[in-house]
């Protein structure tokens, strides 16, 4: 019996001990848990390799706007390249038609797009500073990121004017002037871009060796340059352009077959200087085939279509695209190619004869040799050098060698046209379907762009016959109506939307 | 072990000194303890009094000790029976025969960490005894509590063996979060899935605790609710057996099932529909007499067994139960069935009489086998397939093998879906799940002085899934996978908990106090690891090394939650009369933002028993009545862990041909997300009538949540769409009223009824300063002002006849369905444009359950019937899947009787003709899916026949019964369609197989308000039990 009472000491004494465990025991502690099953973001960027996991994000992002039929509809639908099959999503239509109004859906999944490669980029601007490792790695990494931070606010600025300049993270939610930026002037986002690329071009290499954190795929100071070029030209500086491309002039390459330009043999070729890098399986794939490619010539070819059957043809060359080639232009066939029996024209350009039902891994080729060489003639404006650089790109189109003159195929002050029509034709024919046009027509003059467009838009079969007359306004797209709504007044909506 | 030998030798070297010493100048005393109706008590104390000196009774109630020379007195307890001092006076034999003790005898609630007695109840607790479940063929525990209290929603969705319904506590109280209320098992806070692992034979009650008062105790996760499940445990002394075996059979009645067109009334509508002429499919593929009954081909008649056994005893210092089940129910349709084993080991040590440790391990074991996939996609389940394919096609090609739609394909003409044969299907998809429950632990209570307690519990929970899918595909069908598939995933839960609790019972006078304090911990972590495959190169082995390597696909996932707790609570009585509850819990979650890890919850409740006070005692027809009231907050974190903390996720990228990883915007995270909080208001009362043959209960509740986890949008060009914050509210309120009445009480002939019902008036409050929130496309809608989910679309006004002129559809021809144009404009838009008007909700506004018994001498019939109104269902199944312009089979109901056929048969005005029921682009959502909800089910009626006392004592055999059961017997529903409760879930929901939903991996009973699509209707399940112990 004695054991009892014993026992009954131990037991005031145990539950004594518990009682002090619990009080000394940190609660807090006990219930600060992190997450084991995702980056935590308040630690994230502390080293080196972070910082450079940081914008393979962005590149990665980058997919969202490349590989995405949205964005093409606002780049290549919109031009007189190419028409958006009216059987497909009307929204879809609409941005082809300049119908479009501020609750369009690809208008809105473009834009986030774009900035969703900002807002990655920014947090690499902002953070790897304070990263350690390779200071060099660190400063590489945050070229790399204004680099693609230049290169989307570039299509912002051209698409939407001057849009909400963000550069920082969001670092509080709950603060309106964090989360809501009024729109910069057009000249402040070229000003930021400017600077952006001055930054990158100072921090890039020439090249990338290849192997870990160092793939080749990567955004070089050439890449930079060329952008930079584009930029200037876009402006209107031309003699600045001129003397930035003249810094890549040479460094690059004429591939002498073009339709062995888009082919997954040729990713990142010598005549590339910056690529949507893409890879089959792990969402890195190109799976917009079944977007160009009609169901019938994939069977014939034997490919699978990504996404499966089913697919329409959601887009195709525009009557005036596959009118523009002269029938000995090899890039016609490496453009555009025609379904047995009906004729339908399509675009052949991306096809990849190896293509599975989990994609391809063609890249998008964003900036080629070819596009500087044309910029820089019409940096130069017209004369006898600006005529050889575009003859180099034609003779190639035309499967002569670049640098040998072909009386048959060059172009001159005689032929007729203004320069610019010549330069801009070849422009045309060059990058057809490539995402290049739009941006390129709002070089030009309104009152030429807007003739153009509406030439283009009343002779298309595809509209129907209507008429269009589209005015200034339509070369802008409307602010999303989500980011103008939930701005409470700060964000304004462009003209005529 | 050391210790351990010490201690021997101790007790040991003590007893033989005490024994030497002792026998000097002892004197014994032998004796029997005997209950009331003088049966022995075996380990029944006997000591004398003031001292430690004592024995126990032995199994035939006697005891034999030696005693001090002078010692005056004995006492002699037993648990459950009033402690008696006896005096010795010089007897060398004393006899005692203990009474109950009253006190304890009083009806009993299990409350949040304790009991108490049911008469100073100030909260809103409704109990389910266990043996109201025993007799009903169910195999897991919420199956039983439809009908059975009021408060309580438990919604059958899936009617396939081992699924989990959706049950919610006085309506849903939250958008995102989860509204899943808290599972109590013995002590232990958990969820459904755990609670569906019990045996429901060793339940030994049920409470329901609905109101702030009650549960405020569970602060942070009591907003939902708490149903606390209490195992039995042995009574000491009480030596005892029990086995229970039970068979039956489901089946699916031709009453039940979902009716559909025979061959001549399919033949005859698509011909209507074509204009009088067979179309091709069936002129090329009908052969005139086929009429294949697919529902007859996936339904069987199936086998219920249910085997368990339990043995139960103890003494004074040990008392123990052992059970064992096991269960096997096939599905009624084909290839579906459940297994399941559990275990149970109950023990409790009393080495003395302030000290108790107790040890609880119950393990379970169960495995689902499923035949098709479950409910998430449309066209694929069995009963989805035999509810679509045509009754002119086939169950077999004449070569033998399977038809499917695409037998029914024209050439240059229509086109089938490729919906599977569902026995095809079933030949080659299997979902296996493999679950296994653990729940267990230890605790330790002690007596420090009399009235004050301390208990100390530290338990733990396992919980492993393993779930295998393997399909082997025959080629393409519809929503099923092109390529033969294997997906294995295993989940597990480890959690554990540490509660320390210090109780303080004391009456002074006019006073009486029960106070609680405590503190506890509780973490759980959860890994999941899951591979899939396709191209399977062989049939058969079930590792995914045998597909193709470039499909070869690898997930994991891992994460903890934890949650520290401090506890009071003090109930007070004065006069017994009086009655006042506080309580307060503080609770830190780590599932919260660091600015906001804790949280601080609490109710006060008044009670006032005014049966007790003078000027009622005249009213003599009231035994007892009581009137309470109480307020309070409690909380929900029912969201996934880590939700506030800002991350990245990974993504792939590739450069140069090589994939790399990087980041991509994950969560925006929020440092300040909090609880969503319930403010709880309830005012009710109890009534005892006649001597308690009648009682009724009546609660008015009103509880608003605050704080809604809701998305706050965020401009575009942040890349977040937006971030989970606190915002919003939203309020439940309605009355419960349950009666329960012995109406006859004659010896052998007794007659008892009951009932209970339960309202539920919904209203969105506020949604952070948006009007409403758009689900399912907009087709559902979250509106300020309106109940949580709202039907949208045009609504249907009627059919057109011939010479009517419609401005809003000029072309409508006869037979078409008519809208209304709501905005005037002379056209009719589809459900997002102007015409689209909200025009109904599918919150159900009332609940009921009624139940009956009568007892005639060893005859008991017992019935048990349920229902509820007021909820609609948004029916895309009808409107969208199974429509005319698909020309599958259809609904006769929804369809076929009543359609406009012509002038002279115009229909019930109601039913769009054959051709009008091809898709004119606005009905597929529109109010044509409206369906009413409402059901009147017979749960359950069950035939016992107790044998006989002196029948069975002569077969050494304590009592016996037999039972006959019969549950689901029938429903009485103007639903059309397999079951009017079965829903789509909120895209995961709690399933057994699965989870998931608005915020990934929360308990979720919410409903999209959808139909599931091709639900299948409750199996009626007869079952024969013999129930005997010894």
């Amino acid at each position: 019996m004695k054991l009892f009472e014993t026992t009954n000491k131990r037991m005031v004494k145990a539950f004594a001990l518990l009682l002090l465990m619990t009080t000394f025991l940190s609660c807090e502690d006990f219930v600060e848990i992190e997450p084991e099953d995702r980056i935590d973001a308040t630690t994230f960027f502390a080293t080196d390799l972070e910082v450079i996991i940081g914008v393979n994000g962005a590149y990665a992002a980058q997919r969202g706007i490349w590989g995405d039929l949205q964005s093409y509809n606002l780049l290549e639908t919109r031009s007189d390249n190419a028409v958006q099959n009216t059987n497909e999503q009307a929204e879809r239509f609409e941005t082809d038609t300049f119908d479009e109004g501020a609750g369009n859906l690809p208008v809105l999944v473009s834009w986030g797009a774009f900035y969703e490669v900002i807002n990655l980029c920014n947090l690499v601007i902002i953070r790897g500073p304070d990263a350690t490792g390779d200071p060099n790695l660190i400063n590489r990494g945050i070229g790399e990121a204004k680099f693609l931070r230049a290169f989307a606010y570039f299509h912002l600025v051209n698409m939407w004017g001057g849009v909400p300049l963000r550069l920082q993270p969001i670092e509080d939610f709950l603060d309106e002037g964090q989360t809501v930026i009024a729109r910069s002037s057009v000249e402040d986002v070229y000003n930021q871009i400017e600077t952006d690329l001055a930054d990158a071009i100072s921090v890039l290499p020439e090249t990338y060796g290849g192997g870990s954190d160092n793939e080749v795929g990567r955004a070089t100071s050439l890449a930079a340059l060329t952008l930079l070029g584009k930029v200037q030209l876009q402006q209107g500086n031309l003699q600045d352009a001129e003397s930035t491309l003249r810094q890549v002039e040479g460094k690059f390459n004429l591939l002498s077959d073009y339709a062995s330009i888009h082919s997954t043999a040729n990713n990142n070729s010598e005549e590339s200087i910056f690529e949507i890098n893409f890879l089959p399986g792990n969402q890195t794939a190109y799976g917009m085939n079944s977007l160009f490619v009609p169901i019938s010539e994939a069977e014939k070819f034997g490919i699978e279509l990504a996404g499966g059957a089913g697919g329409e043809l959601a887009v195709r060359p525009s009557q005036d695209m596959v009118n523009l080639f002269d029938p000995a232009d090899q890039r016609l066939a490496a453009s555009i190619g025609f379904v047995d029996g009906t004729g339908l024209a399509y675009i052949n350009k991306f096809i990849d004869f190896e293509a599975g039902v989990n994609g391809h891994d063609m890249n998008i080729v964003a900036l080629r040799y070819a596009d500087v060489l044309l910029m820089l003639a019409e940096a130069i404006g017209e004369s006898p050098e600006a005529y050889e650089l575009i003859n180099m790109v034609r003779r190639r189109g035309f499967g002569l060698d670049p640098n040998l003159p072909d009386l048959a195929v060059d172009i001159d002050a005689g032929t007729p046209g203004t320069f610019i029509e010549k330069l801009y034709t070849e422009r045309q024919l060059e990058f057809a379907f490539e995402m290049h046009r739009w941006i390129d027509l709002l070089r030009l003059p309104q009152a030429d762009v807007l003739n153009i467009m509406n030439t283009h838009l009343n002779n298309e079969p595809e509209y129907g016959g209507d008429i269009f007359n589209l005015t200034p306004d339509n070369l802008l797209y409307p602010i999303p109506i989500a980011e103008v709504e939930l701005s409470g007044g700060i964000i304004t909506q462009n003209p005529g939307y | 072990m050391k210790n351990y030998y010490m201690r021997t030798a101790f007790i040991l070297i003590a007893g033989i000194l005490s024994v030497s010493v002792l026998s000097a100048q002892d004197i014994q005393i032998s004796g029997t303890i005997t209950d009331e109706s003088g049966n022995p008590l075996p380990g029944a104390s006997v000591v004398v009094t003031g001292t430690t000196i004592g024995a126990n009774t032995n199994v035939d109630g006697t005891f034999r000790l030696s005693v001090p020379q002078g010692s005056s007195s004995l006492t002699v307890s037993y648990v459950g029976y009033r402690t008696q001092d006896v005096s010795v006076a010089g007897r060398t034999t004393i006899d005692v025969q203990l009474t109950l003790d009253v006190e304890q005898l009083e009806e009993v609630v299990v409350v949040g960490y304790g009991t108490q007695a049911k008469k100073d109840v100030t909260g809103s607790i409704s109990s389910i005894e266990g043996p109201s479940l025993e007799i009903r063929p169910i195999t897991t525990v919420g199956e039983g509590l439809q009908g059975l209290a009021p408060g309580i929603n438990f919604v059958q969705r899936n009617a396939s063996p081992g699924e989990l319904g959706a049950v919610s506590i006085r309506g849903i109280g939250s958008i995102a979060a989860g509204s899943d209320p808290l599972w109590v098992i013995d002590g232990f806070p958990t969820d459904q899935r755990n609670a569906a692992s019990i045996n429901p034979l060793d339940i030994e009650s049920i409470e329901i605790l609905k109101d702030a008062s009650a549960t405020a105790i569970y602060g942070s996760r009591g907003a939902n609710g708490v149903i606390i499940i209490t195992t039995k445990s042995a009574k000491p002394g009480v030596s005892r057996i029990t086995a229970n075996i039970t068979a039956g059979v489901s089946t699916i009645p031709e009453s039940a099932r979902y009716e559909v067109l025979n061959s001549a009334e399919y033949v005859q509508y698509y011909t209507e529909q074509n204009g009088g002429v067979a179309p091709d499919w069936i002129a090329q593929h009908w052969d005139g007499t086929t009429d294949t009954d697919w529902q007859d081909a996936i339904y069987s008649t199936a086998s219920f067994q249910n085997y368990s056994i339990s043995a139960s005893g103890g003494e004074e210092k040990v008392s123990y139960l052992l059970s064992g089940n096991y269960i096997d129910q096939e599905g009624v349709v084909t290839g579906e069935g459940q297994t399941k084993y559990s275990a149970r080991l109950k023990t409790e040590y009393r080495p003395n009489k302030k000290i108790t440790f107790g040890i609880n391990l119950a393990p379970n074991l169960t495995s689902i086998r499923r035949s098709s996939p479950n409910l998430t996609t449309d066209f694929s389940s069995l009963q989805a397939q035999a509810y679509m394919l045509p009754p002119i096609l086939p169950l077999r090609r004449s070569d033998g093998s399977f038809t499917n739609a695409d037998d029914l394909d024209v050439a240059g003409g229509t086109n089938f879906l490729p919906i599977g044969n569902p026995l095809e299907t079933a030949q080659n998809y299997s979902i296996e799940s493999t679950l296994f429950r653990f729940l267990g632990g230890v605790d330790v209570t002690y007596e420090v002085i009399e009235g004050l307690t301390l208990k100390s519990t530290f338990s733990a929970n396992v919980n492993t899934d393993r779930n295998e899918t393997l399909y082997n595909s025959p080629g393409p069908r519809f929503q099923l996978p092109n390529s033969s598939t294997l997906t294995t995933t295993q989940f597990q839960t480890i959690g554990w908990l540490n509660e320390n609790t210090v109780t303080y019972k004391r009456s002074i006078n006019d006073h009486a106090f029960d106070v609680l304090g405590g503190f506890s911990l509780q973490k759980s972590r959860l890994e999941s690891v899951g591979a899939s495959v396709s191209g399977l190169q062989v049939q058969g082995p079930t590792v995914v090394s045998i597909g193709d390597s470039e499909s070869l696909q690898g997930f994991n996932d891992n994460g903890e939650n934890s949650l520290v707790s401090y506890l009071a609570r003090i109930n007070y009585s004065y006069k017994g009369k009086y009655l006042l509850t506080g309580t307060v819990r503080r609770d830190g979650s780590s599932r919260f933002g660091v600015n906001n890890l804790f949280n601080t919850f609490g109710s006060v409740a008044l009670g006032w028993r005014l049966s007790e006070e003078p000027f009622f005692q005249n009213i003599q027809f009231i035994s007892d009545a009581k009137i309470r009231g109480s307020w309070g907050t409690t909380g929900s974190n029912d969201i996934t862990d880590a939700v506030s903390r800002a991350s990245y996720n990974p993504v792939r990228q590739s450069f140069g041909g090589s994939q790399t990883f990087g980041i991509g915007l994950g969560n925006p995270g929020n440092d300040n997300l909090t609880w969503e909080t319930s403010d709880q208001l309830d005012i009710g009362f109890d009534l005892s009538m006649f001597e308690g043959r009648y009682h009724v209960t009546f609660d008015y509740f009103n509880n608003e949540t605050t704080g809604l986890i809701l998305s706050k949008n965020l401009v575009p060009s942040t890349s977040f769409g937006g971030f989970l914050t606190n915002i919003g509210s939203l309020r439940n309120k309605g009355i419960e009223l349950s009666i329960d009445a012995t109406v006859v009480d004659q010896g052998d002939f007794e007659v008892n009824i009951g009932g209970n019902i339960t309202t539920n008036d919904q209203e969105i409050l506020d949604l952070g300063g948006d009007e409403e929130i758009f689900n399912f496309f907009g087709a559902l809608r979250r509106v300020v002002g309106g109940e949580l989910q709202q039907m949208r679309g045009p609504i249907v006004i009627g059919v057109a006849r011939e010479g009517e002129t419609h401005p809003a559809q000029p072309n409508v021809n006869p037979g078409q369905l008519l809208y209304e144009d709501a905005n005037g404009d002379n056209a009719i838009s589809n459900f997002l444009g102007p015409d689209g008007q909200l025009f109904g909700d599918t919150n159900v506004d009332l609940i009921y359950g009624i139940s009956g018994s009568v007892r005639y001498k060893n005859f008991t019939l017992n019935t048990l019937l349920q229902g509820q109104s007021g909820g609609h269902v948004y029916d895309f199944w009808q409107i969208q899947i199974q429509t005319p312009f698909r020309f599958f089979n259809l609904s006769k109901e929804y369809w076929f009787d009543g359609r406009y056929i012509s002038e002279s048969q115009p229909g019930d005005g109601r039913t769009p003709s054959a051709a009008g029921g091809l898709n004119d682009g606005i009905y597929v959502v529109s109010s044509f899916g409206d369906q009413k909800t409402d059901y009147l089910r017979i749960r359950n009626i069950n035939l016992n026949y107790d044998i006989p006392g002196s029948f069975t004592s002569k077969h050494g055999i304590r009592d016996a019964r037999i039972s006959l059961s019969v549950e689901n017997v029938h429903t009485f529903t103007d639903f059309v369609g397999g079951n009017p409760e079965t829903r789509r879930q909120s895209i995961g929901g709690p399933s057994l197989i699965g989870g998931g939903s608005q915020i990934s991996g929360v308990g979720d009973s919410r409903e999209l308000g959808l139909t599931s699509p091709a639900s299948l209707p409750l199996p009626r399940i007869w079952t024969l039990g013999i129930n005997f112990s010894f």
